[in-house]
């Protein structure tokens, strides 16, 4: 074996941004919590609970939708899903699942609201929906041969293990949106919204250690250097301030929901936006750079815009749909 | 294709007459050529050299670009050149990610994805590439591969067993053919020692 230096290393930039990372894993909390609001309807839950999945899971796709649709070089060509769909291609499936997908959840989340029966023929949609569109997540992200980190299975199992991370943050921070007023009385929401509280600390570790373990490609492992590893490091110490933090008050308990959606995007980051910086057959991109972007202008405008997207959609949503005495009981 | 490594001198006008013929934008290329230090090997009597890598789209037989596109902007021709319909493409950027040959990029002047076509204006009216026409040490070679008389299935011919293609384990079966490549390069994850300077601080 000789040692070669690349003495012209045209490697291109990164060309996927902060949105890419951010609107799969929206996606992925909202097929997360659209299986489980289909199941919850389905199995008789209570309507609080069906109400709350139901909700977080239109939030989450309606974000995913926008995270989607910005970064297209022609947004105002997607009309062309319609007018020459390839279905070899995840995203031309993606442009039908997920739309059907929201409107699902919308129709659970009127049910829920109006203390109907929920009809099993639209939960159970719901509920099989919010897997086609984890499969679609997944799959699109597989179908990219030419990056090698995309395309192992392993990538998949961590994405919707990030979905679900995400999606127990999203459960989280809507229940607290939903009930504000009874935690502070300390009735029946504390109980259950501390158990979830615990559920986001534990996921959060768990996306810190499913980061640790995705592992630079072979040939790339002797260049990568300790910036490769600053997202679980991050991850990890959000964890640690969640655990030092408690979950007393009702501030706490957003932090831990907080805490728990961005752990999740972490692990999408590292995969996703990092997993770019292994040219094919050249040197690397520097991993410090791909790890950087997080506090870029365009990545600052992205996470500013999903997040202000997620606040509108959380305050306009519950008025807007019914939401009747009997869905606020647990 | 075939490229001939043995002629080719690292020049780049391949690079320089394929950004003027097609417009491509400042700091993208739809060809370059990689250029290598290779240490020396004592024991297998090889002394230090310089290896250069002449790298474009591949036109390939099973092309991973082609079935990611949503919206069928990207096609394989009949001929088997693989294509861009620019008034379809919605500039999605996942061609771009599924290339193995990191050949795609996202042109920011037309807004939808870009790559060689092997000059099809060019071929159309009769003419070579425009990267094979300024070949200065005419070392791409040309051609129709269905038809035996062309110079590329002559020579493809001739070196029977000497030809290499970039990274068969992809299953791609590129339509750009090496002859001369040395077998480090034939695998994607065969990874050459970064410069000092990284491009990014080039740029």
């Amino acid at each position: 074996m000789h040692d070669i230096l690349d003495l012209v290393p045209f490697v291109n930039r990164p060309e996927w941004g902060a949105w890419e990372p951010l609107a799969l894993i929206m996606i992925l909390a909202g097929g997360v919590s659209a299986f489980g609001a289909g199941l919850a309807a389905l199995r008789g839950a209570k309507p609080f609970m069906v109400h709350v999945l139901a909700l977080t899971s239109c939030i989450a796709l309606a974000c995913g939708i926008m995270g989607v649709f910005v970064p297209l070089e022609q947004p105002f060509r997607v009309w062309e899903f319609a007018a020459h769909p390839s279905f070899s291609s995840w995203t031309a499936w993606g442009a039908y699942i997920l739309p059907l997908c929201l409107l699902s959840v919308l129709a659970v989340l009127w049910q829920s609201g109006k203390e109907q029966t929920a009809n099993r023929a639209v939960a159970l949609a719901a509920a099989a929906l919010g897997i086609l569109a984890l499969a679609y997540a997944t799959g699109e992200v597989r179908a990219c041969v030419g990056r090698v980190l995309w395309v192992g299975y392993w990538s998949s199992m961590e994405l919707i293990a990030a979905g679900i991370a995400a999606a127990s943050g999203l459960v989280l921070l809507t229940w607290l949106r939903l009930r504000l007023d009874d935690f502070a009385q300390g009735v029946s929401h504390v109980a259950p919204l501390l158990t979830l509280g615990g559920l986001c600390l534990v996921l959060q570790m768990l996306c810190a250690l499913l980061t640790l373990l995705v592992r630079a490609p072979q040939g790339y492992a002797a260049f990568v250097g300790m910036w490769w590893h600053a997202p679980e490091i991050l991850s990890a110490l959000l964890a640690l301030c969640t655990l030092l933090l408690g979950s007393g008050t009702l501030g706490r308990l957003a932090v831990r929901g907080s805490f728990a959606l961005l752990s999740a995007m972490l692990l999408l980051w590292k995969i996703i936006h990092m997993g770019e910086i292994f040219g094919r057959n050249a040197s690397l991109y520097p991993a410090r750079e791909a790890f950087a972007d997080l506090l870029t202008l365009d990545a600052l405008a992205a996470f500013g815009g999903t997040v202000g997207l997620m606040v509108v959609l959380a305050t306009v949503l519950p008025f807007l749909l019914p939401s009747s005495s009997k869905a606020k009981q647990i | 294709m075939l490229i001939d490594l043995r002629r080719c001198v690292g020049c780049q006008s391949c690079t320089v007459s394929c950004g003027a013929e097609n417009a491509v934008p400042l700091g993208n290329f739809r060809t370059t050529v990689s250029e290598y230090a290779m240490g020396g090997v004592p024991s297998e009597h090889k002394v230090p050299s310089v290896a250069v890598i002449p790298r474009l789209c591949n036109h390939c037989e099973n092309p991973p670009c082609v079935p990611v596109c949503p919206v069928g902007a990207t096609f394989k021709r009949a001929d088997g050149l693989v294509l861009i319909d620019a008034t379809t493409c919605i500039g999605c950027g996942f061609c771009v990610q599924a290339c193995p040959y990191d050949a795609r990029f996202l042109n920011r002047e037309t807004h939808t994805a870009d790559k060689c076509t092997f000059c099809a204006h060019r071929t159309a009216a009769g003419l070579l590439p425009a990267c094979v026409e300024n070949c200065v040490g005419g070392a791409r070679i040309f051609g129709d591969l269905r038809d035996p008389k062309s110079a590329v299935s002559k020579m493809l011919a001739a070196y029977k067993g000497k030809i290499a293609v970039l990274y068969p384990e992809k299953s791609t079966d590129p339509h750009v053919f090496y002859l001369g490549l040395d077998r480090f390069f034939t695998r994607s994850d065969s990874i050459p020692q970064p410069m000092p300077i990284t491009p990014l601080e080039r740029t």
